[in-house]
């Protein structure tokens, strides 16, 4: 008797204790209702990809041929460099070793990775949207020069660092001089894209190499063009970065237990509390729109006085200075460093940043270059509303989106 | 006789789980969780409140937000089901603004008068 009633006290017990716990995966299945996700359909491509493939990694396309895509886009750093600053022209090496060997092009930017580049609602490119599309007009730098049979935005994306100093073509010096920078000069954007087609066209129609793969994909070598390669890098992108694998696309694809019950919880905070998806929008975990986070400027920058200006930069309008596109998080843990100007080291800070500006610098997690100390104010007077909506209290809620953003 | 035996025994098990066990369970085991959704529901409100409207991203972030009060609705419920009553759950709610160490004018205004 005795023994029962205490059975039936511990059953009432644990009853009364699973009152509390909340059904974490039903409470995901209607945020992916809500935001209409799905997982992701791989892309059906062409055989200009394997082409593509074949540029990508080929050092024909940069002027003193020291540099490839693949340079800065490698597997071992999710596709990005690892550098909290690309370095381009006349560097050796990827990666870190392109930092130690200390000489070579600062790219005054965050390289960014490659993947989900090819997804189908990946419609801006670069920190500055430089590169963007509305319904079927592609606007780039290159303005009303840009010929005619780009397939996508991607693909002028794709050939626009070739037409960059700094990444693809060789500084303007006084010694050194190759045949692209030579035909290119010092053309701005509008009169490069030209100059320099003709000047590729003319170089890659004697590549042994290039000319084998151009046959191979059905081409003949008087066919290469910026076009056909800027399409072909743009397939190729689509085909291998077209979708990413990762415990989130797994629970998408209906595996409840790819995330662990503290990502779960981390999910919750991103999509609700945290305010994280409202501009971190799946399915890419970007809105494709422009924010000031109030990242310190740092000692380099593509504008004048090594600052930089950010999406202003584009469109020269006062409100935009300091925006910078909401960066996508496919693979987000494999890409650091993070930040336009790579100021992050990692996941923690830029969560932390988010939160509190002022505190990653207090802190030490951010550092203010000399130029920042007089002019940070003017960055955090600019600082995005969204980011006055954002709702952290605890540590746990940062650890909690730290593992969701593991699972991405 | 040992089958009545056996009915009010049974009837004893019943009536000390519903009044006594689940109750006292109830209160030991969903007290916290219960001042923390409460604190949880607050912030949802308050945030969906200043929170921009006009805003698509914001306001469907803010919804997702504001399952924190469909949470402790249904854990209200259920503690109320359990035989807790709703001076306790109250009770409840006013200790959770003090654990979260809100500032004195803030658990006084409540209690100011507004009309006499």
């Amino acid at each position: 008797m005795i023994r029962g009633l205490f059975l039936l006290i511990v059953g009432s017990l644990i009853t009364v204790a699973s009152a509390q716990a909340r059904d974490l995966d039903s409470v995901l299945d209607r945020i992916i209702e809500a935001y209409a996700i799905s997982a992701c359909e791989k892309p059906v491509t062409s055989d200009l990809a394997s082409l593509g493939e074949h540029l990508f990694s080929s050092k024909e396309l940069s002027g003193a041929r020291d540099i490839s895509c693949s340079t800065c886009h490698i597997e071992d750093a999710g596709f990005a460099d690892g550098l909290p600053m690309a370095i381009g022209v006349g560097g050796v090496g990827e990666g870190l070793a392109r930092l130690e060997y200390g000489e070579g092009a600062i790219v005054a930017r965050n390289a960014f990775t490659l993947i989900g580049r090819g997804h189908e609602k990946f419609n801006t490119f670069f920190w500055d949207g430089k590169i963007d599309v509305d319904g079927e007009q592609i606007f780039s730098p290159f303005g009303d020069q840009l010929a005619d049979g780009f397939n996508s935005a991607l693909a002028v994306a794709a050939i626009l660092p070739l037409t960059e100093r700094d990444e693809f073509l060789g500084e303007i010096g006084m010694l050194v001089e190759n045949d692209l920078q030579r035909e290119v000069g010092d053309a701005l954007y509008q009169t490069r894209f030209k100059k320099l087609d003709m000047a590729l066209q003319q170089r890659l129609e004697d590549s042994t190499d290039i000319t084998a793969a151009l046959s191979q994909a059905g081409y003949q070598a008087s066919d290469v063009n910026l076009v056909l390669i800027g399409n072909a890098l743009a397939e190729f992108i689509r085909r291998d970065f077209g979708c990413s694998t990762s415990p989130w696309e797994e629970f998408l694809s209906g595996e409840k237990t790819a995330l662990t019950e503290q990502q779960k919880e981390g999910a919750l905070l991103f999509f609700g509390k945290a305010r994280c998806a409202s501009c971190h929008t799946p399915p890419l975990f970007s809105d494709f729109r422009y924010y000031n986070l109030a990242i310190p400027q740092g000692s380099l920058g593509p504008h004048s006085r090594a600052r930089d200006l950010g999406r202003a930069g584009v469109t020269n309008k006062a409100q935009d200075r300091y925006h910078f596109r909401t960066p996508p998080l496919l693979r987000v843990k494999e890409t650091a460093p993070y930040g336009h100007n790579g100021a992050f080291g990692d996941l923690r800070s830029v969560v932390l940043h988010h939160a509190n500006p002022v505190s990653s610098i207090t802190n030490g997690s951010v550092t203010l270059h000399a130029k920042d100390e007089l002019s940070y104010g003017k960055i955090l007077a600019l600082m995005s509303e969204k980011l006055s909506y954002i709702e952290i209290s605890e540590e746990s809620e940062i650890r909690a989106l730290e593992q969701f953003l593991l699972a991405l | 006789m040992t089958f009545f035996k056996a009915l009010v025994g049974l009837f004893c098990a019943a009536w000390i789980t519903k009044e006594v066990v689940l109750p006292g369970g109830a209160a030991l085991l969903l007290s916290r969780p219960y001042m923390a959704a409460v604190n949880a529901c607050d912030i949802a409100m308050e945030s969906a409140w200043y929170g921009r409207e006009s805003d698509p991203a914001e306001r469907l972030s803010q919804d997702i937000h504001l399952l924190d009060c469909h949470e402790y609705d249904k854990l209200r419920k259920q503690m109320l089901f359990l035989g807790l009553n709703e001076s306790y759950l109250s009770w409840l709610g006013l200790r959770s603004l003090e654990i979260h160490q809100r500032p004195a004018s803030e658990l006084a205004e409540q209690h100011r008068f507004i009309e006499r």
